[in-house]
């Protein structure tokens, strides 16, 4: 496996690369590794409802850093809290899973 | 293209097929105290396909049974009667709405997030002294209502998936536009039709609006999951959206950013395990 970083869809630029398989809810392999992701690739994994994906880092980089992952987190939760409140278990909440995904950094 | 009522709903859901005889034993079960173990595990072993997906999940490493467990009397020896029946309930009601090709709605994605409400749910209860099952149940069902329309009315519910997708909206609002009702009251009519105990059907009537329900508990319970399983992107859905919480309902379930904190990473990993449920 070439590994990578995983991020989210709505981050993903066409030309970046796969850096693991992507597969759909029963294991079965949508896009090989290795596959250079165009348009099409990105709008059918929005159709398909792919929230993300592995991609390998540009060249000179091994894994994301702190702050980029911590962009990547930030990037997808304003995407799911966009219609969620501002009371206070909202607050809770999102901190809760803002720090539950930061510690599962790749 | 004729207006669809809820009374029209009501005669779908009265048509829908019974249940597996076990399923309905379960569920009956799930009020009881004393239940014929023996019977039950006849039942399951009777449907091998079911067995086998049951024993699959058994069988993961989240549960850290060190030999394999080969039978559901197995099982149900190592894991208890009620998470076995929870595990045998869910492995067949995922199966049991078929809706039609290209319907709009994806049922791999509709289930993950089905199983990882029910998962959230559980771990709630734990937190604030409600019965686990019941409330893992109530959860794996909250949307029942959806794949009810989108199995029995695809052409109009297609039509409110327009909408929403359009809109980015939360469904309720677009099934109360497009329909005029809510998948929340037509899952009350399915989880009563399927004499789900009323813990369960307020839960999923209420999941939205569980300062409507008539004993709050599991609709709090429910709600609250909801929201987590979205935030934690368990269904890895692009359209998900977080509901705002009932601040309420938060409340009166008493949790703080240290017991959520301290739940997340055992829901994630059962959440794991509990989706090979899904597969054939």
């Amino acid at each position: 496996m070439a590994g990578g970083v995983k991020m989210p869809i709505e981050q993903v630029r066409p030309g970046m690369c796969l850096g693991e398989a992507l597969r759909d809810a029963n294991g079965v392999v949508l896009l090989p590794e290795g596959t250079v992701l165009g348009e099409s690739h990105l709008a059918s994994c929005l159709r398909r409802g792919v929230a993300w994906v592995v991609v390998t880092p540009p060249d000179g980089e091994d894994a994301p850093d702190e702050t980029a992952w911590r962009e990547a987190v930030a990037a997808r939760l304003a995407r799911l809290f966009r219609h969620g409140g501002d009371g206070e278990a909202d607050r809770v909440l999102y901190q809760a899973i803002f720090e539950y995904h930061l510690g599962r950094m790749p | 293209m004729s207006e669809l009522t809820l009374e029209a709903v009501l005669a779908d859901v009265e048509g829908m097929p019974s249940l597996p005889t076990v399923v309905a034993e379960l569920i009956r079960s799930l009020e009881k105290e004393s239940v014929s173990v023996d019977e039950l595990v006849a039942g399951i072993v009777g449907d091998q396909a079911l067995a086998a997906r049951v024993l699959r999940v058994a069988n993961s490493p989240f549960f850290g049974i060190q030999h394999r467990v080969a039978s559901i009397h197995d099982a149900i020896v190592v894991l208890g009667f009620r998470a076995v029946g929870s595990l045998v309930l869910a492995a067949s009601l995922t199966g049991y709405f078929v809706p039609p090709e290209g319907s709009g709605i994806d049922l791999a994605v509709f289930w993950r997030h089905g199983m990882g409400t029910g998962l959230c749910a559980r771990a709630l209860a734990r937190h604030c002294g409600l019965e686990a099952e019941t409330a893992f149940t109530a959860g794996l069902l909250h949307d029942i209502g959806q794949l009810l329309l989108v199995t029995a009315r695809p052409v109009q519910y297609a039509e409110a998936l327009a909408w929403r997708d359009e809109r980015d909206c939360p469904m309720r609002e677009a099934e109360r536009s497009i329909l005029g009702f809510d998948h929340a009251q037509v899952g009350r009519m399915v989880t009563e039709r399927w004499r789900f105990p009323s813990e369960i059907v307020q839960a999923v009537a209420h999941h939205h609006d569980p300062i409507q329900a008539e004993a709050s508990g599991y609709a709090d319970v429910a709600h609250v999951a909801d929201a987590l399983a979205h935030g934690l992107d368990l269904a890895r859905d692009a359209r998900a959206m977080v509901p705002r919480i009932d601040m309420d309902a938060w409340k009166r379930l008493g949790l703080d950013e240290r017991g959520l904190t301290e739940m997340l990473p055992g829901v994630a990993r059962e959440h794991e395990s509990y989706c090979a449920l899904l597969s054939a």
